[in-house]
């Protein structure tokens, strides 16, 4: 692991707002000036990797050499629709309630 | 045998000759291991949720199967499970706010396997939360402490599950290793956890964090009691796709070629996993170990060099929060878990569902990973990393050819100050430095005790090929019958 230098900024607070936006995750101002910080530090030594020759490596997608695995489509015993419920935060009538995905109107 | 005073104090291995023999009980041996957690826990804090009238009542259970004669090395054993694995019923969080209220509906295949053989489950273990973490601080519950000195942190992301069997509050755990989470809070806590080999024990029911890198593991007072419980956990499983079809029909025993030896065994030591990164103390304990091997019979090569391990942790810190950004996608607050019941949109739900229900180190990584696998950045990072993925795993399928087992330390400090990492994440993922190229390959690693400084435990990591667990206990268990470091406790 090397010491960066000097930790050039990677990754801005309007970047990490767009970030956070495509993650679903609400934020402060104050989070994000500190994740801001502490990102640009991870980036920063992540950078490292640049140095490493991979020409010609084929990428590592999953260890395993496991591919396609498929099981036969029989119908087997599955969970009951009251223990899937008992965890749902809403429910109404049998299945799980959400919040309106359109407009208030609709 | 070992004479000790408590119950309690026993290896798992001792407590299953006594129960076999029915010189004790396994409610006696229970109701010992509960009158230690009344004794300690208030100074632990190594669990999440404890249920003793549930763990009698297993152990009464366990006694019936012994009189009957239906009985496994592991029936009326007392231990506990890391809280990410779930267990029809039983509370499990992740250490999370967003699980707080969770129950799940099934069991893991591993957690199953434990209770057919009549373990007794007494609780649930702390962790960091969602197993992200090297200190169990980023718990959202409590910190848990080192039995060894309080003011220490355990280690993590497995932290409550060293702890406690450190402390006497269980026999034995099961714990997750993803970066090291088993392994470093073992070397931290003095006690043995091993990663297994990908896909060797099923992850069904094991809650997702890097699924490329996850993987469930044992923690134990000794080499023996690891491979009793490895024993038990592996095997193939249809419930989980990466689980090893080759292992159908194919069950091994640990346990059966364990005393053999280490004579004629090839040791390499990785020279990149040492310098002056490594604490002095640990440096030293770890040296004094390898040539304790050359004591033994093994050879050993000092100067093994695996040039790309050095970008293991660079590598890791993008696969990982890459997988854990799009597996911590479905806490959405519809389903399951913490839901925020303010006014506002379905979007405005999902984001304070989230933003509420995650601590710092999560959101950390969930921003981490949706960056670089962001449109414009995948080939920079997550690419990057997979081809590096394969210069590592390439070096140590070349290594094994001539080698039967690699050293490092486990971890290159000693067990650090609670609270003296959790401002600077980056020196806090440093501690994980000789655990991940494990992962990152897919390899099996042991961690057990090689040494004490500052009356703390030192932690040597062995680290085999594929599907070497045989080899990798065999030449653990050497070394740990050839010391005495296994045999000190702590004194809470």
């Amino acid at each position: 692991m090397t010491e960066p230098n000097q930790n050039k900024q990677i990754l801005n607070i309007d970047e990490l707002r767009h970030i956070a936006e495509l993650s679903r995750v609400a934020f402060t101002e104050e989070e994000l000036a500190l994740l801001s910080s502490q990102l640009n530090d991870i980036l920063n030594s992540i950078g490292e990797l640049a140095e490493a020759d991979t020409s010609n490596v084929e990428a590592t997608r999953h260890i395993s050499d496991v591919s396609n695995i498929y099981r036969e489509d029989v119908p087997a015993e599955s969970l009951s629709r009251e223990q899937v419920l008992d965890n749902a935060p809403l429910s109404q009538e049998g299945y799980v309630r959400v919040r309106g995905v359109f407009d208030e109107e609709n | 045998m070992k004479k000790t005073d408590e119950l309690y104090e026993m290896t798992m291995s001792e407590a299953s000759l006594m129960l076999a023999k029915k010189e004790i009980s396994s409610v006696e041996l229970t109701s010992s291991v509960i009158a230690r957690i009344e004794q300690v826990e208030s100074k632990v804090k190594g669990f999440l949720y404890i249920n003793k009238e549930d763990a009698i009542q297993s152990a009464e259970n366990a006694d019936k199967r012994i009189r009957a004669g239906d009985f496994t090395p592991m029936t009326g054993i007392p231990g506990v499970i890391k809280d990410n694995m779930c267990i029809t019923g039983v509370p499990t969080t992740c250490a999370s706010k967003i699980l707080e209220n969770f129950v799940p509906p099934y069991t893991a295949t591993a957690v199953q396997k434990l209770l057919d053989s009549g373990a007794v489950l007494i609780g649930k273990a702390n962790m960091d939360e969602f197993a992200m973490g090297s200190s169990t601080e980023n718990s959202a519950f409590h910190v848990t402490h080192n039995p060894w000195n309080l003011q220490k942190v355990p280690g993590g992301s497995s932290g409550g599950s060293a702890a406690i069997v450190s402390a006497g509050e269980g026999l034995f755990a099961l714990g997750s290793d993803t970066g090291g989470s088993i392994r470093q809070p073992a070397a931290f806590c003095g006690v043995v956890g091993m990663k297994p080999t990908y896909g060797l024990v099923s992850r069904y029911g094991l809650i997702a964090f890097a699924s490329s890198l996850d993987q469930i593991g044992p923690v134990g007072k000794s080499v023996m009691d690891s491979a009793m419980i490895l024993n038990v956990v592996s095997g193939y499983d249809p419930m989980d796709s990466t689980s090893l079809r080759s292992l159908e029909n194919n069950a091994t025993d640990y346990t059966a070629t364990i005393d053999q030896g280490v004579s004629g065994m090839k040791i390499g030591v990785i020279k990149e996993m040492f310098g002056d990164w490594v604490d002095a103390p640990v440096n030293d304990a770890v040296t004094k170990a390898v040539s304790q091997f050359e004591d033994m019979g093994a050879t050993v090569d000092w100067d093994v060099s695996l040039p790309s391990t050095k970008y293991a942790m660079s590598a890791y810190y993008i696969l990982a929060p890459s997988e854990a950004s799009s597996n911590l996608a479905r806490y959405d607050g519809v389903k399951y878990g913490y839901s925020w019941d303010g006014e506002g949109s379905m979007w405005e739900g999902m984001e304070n569902t989230r933003g509420i229900g995650f601590g710092s180190e999560v959101k950390r990584r969930i921003f981490l990973g949706t960056y670089a696998l962001s449109a414009g950045y995948y080939d920079a990072y997550y690419k990057k990393a997979q081809e590096v993925r394969t210069l590592i795993k390439t070096e140590f399928e070349e290594a094994f050819k001539k080698f039967d087992i690699l050293v490092t330390p486990t971890t290159p400090s000693l067990p650090f100050e609670l609270g003296s990492k959790t401002s600077d994440p980056l020196e806090m993922y440093r501690s994980d430095m000789c655990t991940i190229p494990a992962n990152i390959a897919g390899i099996p690693a042991i961690s057990l005790q090689c040494g004490f400084s500052e009356g703390l435990p030192i932690g040597l990591h062995l680290i085999g090929g594929a599907l070497s667990e045989e080899k990798l206990l065999r030449a653990a268990y050497s070394f740990e019958q050839a010391t005495e470091w296994h045999n000190r406790v702590p004194q809470i």
